[in-house]
C-alpha cells in the first residue's frame, strides 16, 4: 500500500487487550483511537508486522467473542436474509452449505483467496476492514450490507457506501448481510481473479457479476464489480445502467468494452499498468457476456 | 492520555501463562501473548521439525495443526492458540513408525532438500482427513499454499496420491 510507513526491523510485540464482550472492545478502540486495531484471524496483521509496515502498537481482540462468530437465516419481512457473523474464517465462507446452496458466488470467491491454512484464519470481516480484500466484488455484487460500531454507535448499510465513507475508519464490522438470494431461473454469476500465479497470488483484477434475465429475455437485475491490486473494489455503475432491462439482441459488446474501459481505473503496480488492468478487466467483463448472449 | 489507557477494565497483557497441548502433551510457557506459535515451537520447546522461511504466510514451510486445521504457525500468535490441540511433524509418528504420509513421502520421491516436506506432510494429513478420495484438482488447491523451492511437485503429487490410496 502505497500510504504505509516501512522501516526496518521493527518486530517488536504488539501489547494485547483482551476485552470481556464486545461493549468493552469498542469503548477500548474509541479510548486508544488510531493508537489500537481491532484483530481477528489477524493474517494481514501478522503479514504487514513481518514486511515492517508501521501499524498500530495496541490490539484488541476479537476472536473469543462469540457475538461476532455466528451464521443464520433470518426473517426480514417476506424476506430472508443470510446474516454472517465478521469472524466467520473464509473456509466456512466456502464450505458452509447454506451459503453453497443460495450464494455460491461468495462460496466461489472465498476459495480464491489466499491459501487453505489462511483461510482457516482469515475472516469475512477482516477481508472488509482491509479495504481491497479479494471477497468485496463478490460481495458487492450481492449487494451485501455491513454492521458495524463505530463513535456514532451501531450502523447497517449498503457495503459499497461503508467502503466509500470515513464509516470504516475505526469501526468494529460486527456482521455481514446477504439480501435472499433470487430465484430467477435465468439467473448467472460469476467471479474471477487474475494474478501472476494460478493460486495463492495478491490479484491484479479481480472481477465479479451477478444478474438475470426475465420472461422477455430483458436483463432485469445486473451487477457487475471489479477490484484488485490496491484499488478500492467498485460496483460499475455506467455499465450496469448500458446492461439494465436490454434484450439479449440489443448488448453490443464493443460498446460494453469501452464502457468498462471508461469506468474502471485500477491504480498501477510495479507488475501491471493501469491500461493492462483495464484491458484484463474489459475482456473478462465481456467474455461472460458473451457466453450469455 | 497514558494514565487514562490504564483505567479500563482488563489492563493490557504483558505476559501471560499460554497452555497450548502440543503432540498430545500438555505445555505451559510464560510468553508475550503476541509471540509466533512458530517461535515457541522451534525456539522456546525445540521442535525444530516446523521450519521458517517467508514468516508471511506465503510458503507454507511453518504448517501445522491447530485443532486438526492446517494454520501457518508463523501467522498464529500464542494467545490464539491458547487452549487449543496443535500437531507438528514431531507428532505424527505411530508407535515409532513413520506416519503413511511420511512413507508415501519417502518411497515416491516427494522430497529433495526436504525443507517444505515436514509442511507438506501436514497439509496432506489435514487434506486427507477431511477428504479421503481428493482427486488431483483438490490436492493442488489443499497445497496451493506450500512451496517446494527446489520444484519437486511431480514427486510431491505422487507422495500425496500414493498416500491416499494407502489410506483408504
Amino acid at each position: 500500500m502505497g500510504t504505509e510507513t516501512y522501516v526496518l526491523n521493527q518486530k517488536e510485540a504488539m501489547i494485547l487487550w483482551e476485552p470481556d464482550n464486545l461493549e468493552e472492545a469498542i469503548r477500548k478502540k474509541l479510548q486508544l483511537a488510531d493508537e489500537a486495531m481491532y484483530i481477528a484471524g489477524g493474517t494481514l496483521i501478522q503479514l504487514k508486522k513481518e514486511q515492517g509496515v508501521i501499524q498500530p502498537e495496541h490490539i484488541i481482540r476479537l476472536d473469543h467473542l462469540p457475538e461476532l462468530a455466528s451464521l443464520q437465516m433470518v426473517e426480514e419481512g417476506d424476506q430472508v436474509q443470510l446474516e454472517i457473523g465478521s469472524l466467520v474464517s473464509l473456509a466456512d465462507c466456502h464450505s458452509n452449505q447454506l451459503i453453497k446452496d443460495n450464494w455460491c458466488l461468495l462460496s466461489e470467491s472465498a476459495l480464491q483467496v489466499a491459501s487453505p491454512a489462511i483461510r482457516n484464519r482469515a475472516t469475512i470481516g477482516g477481508n472488509i476492514a482491509y479495504g481491497i480484500g479479494d471477497l468485496i466484488p463478490a460481495l458487492l455484487v450481492l449487494d451485501a450490507k455491513v454492521t458495524w460500531v463505530n463513535a456514532n454507535g451501531q450502523q447497517t448499510g449498503e457495503l459499497s457506501s461503508f467502503l466509500k465513507k470515513d464509516a470504516s475508519k475505526n469501526a468494529l464490522i460486527t456482521m455481514v448481510i446477504l439480501p435472499e438470494s433470487s430465484q430467477a431461473t435465468k439467473a448467472f454469476n460469476w467471479y474471477h481473479k487474475v494474478g501472476r500465479r494460478e493460486a495463492f497470488i495478491p490479484s491484479l483484477v479481480t472481477a465479479a457479476g451477478f444478474g438475470y434475465w426475465n420472461e422477455d429475455l430483458e436483463l432485469e437485475h445486473i451487477r457487475l464489480a471489479l477490484g484488485g491490486g490496491a484499488s478500492l473494489p467498485n460496483r460499475l455503475i455506467e455499465c450496469e445502467e448500458y446492461l439494465q432491462g436490454k434484450r439479449m439482441e440489443d448488448i453490443r459488446l464493443e460498446v460494453l468494452y469501452e464502457l468498462v474501459l471508461a469506468e474502471f481505473q485500477p491504480a498501477s503496480d510495479p507488475f501491471a499498468s493501469t491500461s493492462y488492468k483495464k484491458k484484463v478487466a474489459a475482456n473478462l467483463l465481456v467474455s461472460e457476456m458473451e457466453k450469455l448472449i | 492520555m497514558a494514565d487514562s489507557k490504564k483505567t479500563l477494565l482488563n489492563p493490557p497483557i504483558a505476559m501471560k501463562k499460554i497452555m497450548i497441548t502440543i503432540n498430545c502433551q500438555a505445555i505451559e510457557e510464560e510468553v508475550n501473548p503476541t509471540t509466533r506459535l512458530v517461535d515457541i515451537l522451534r525456539n522456546h520447546l525445540h521442535l525444530t521439525g516446523t521450519k521458517i522461511s517467508c514468516g508471511i504466510g506465503r510458503c507454507g514451510a511453518c504448517s501445522v495443526l491447530l485443532d486438526n486445521k492446517l494454520v501457518n504457525a508463523c501467522m498464529v500468535m500464542a494467545y490464539q492458540a491458547e487452549g487449543s490441540q496443535v500437531i507438528t511433524i514431531e507428532g505424527i509418528e505411530q508407535d515409532g513408525l513413520l506416519h503413511p504420509i511420511q512413507q508415501a513421502f519417502l518411497e515416491e520421491g516427494g522430497f529433495q532438500c526436504g525443507y517444505c516436506t515436514p509442511g507438506m506432510v501436514l497439509a496432506t494429513k489435514a487434506l486427507l482427513e477431511e477428504n479421503a478420495h481428493p482427486d488431483d484438482n483438490e490436492i493442488k488447491t489443499a497445497l496451493s499454499g506450500n512451496l517446494c523451492r527446489c520444484t519437486g511437485y511431480g514427486g510431491i503429487l505422487r507422495a500425496v496420491r500414493s498416500a491416499r490410496d494407502r489410506m483408504l
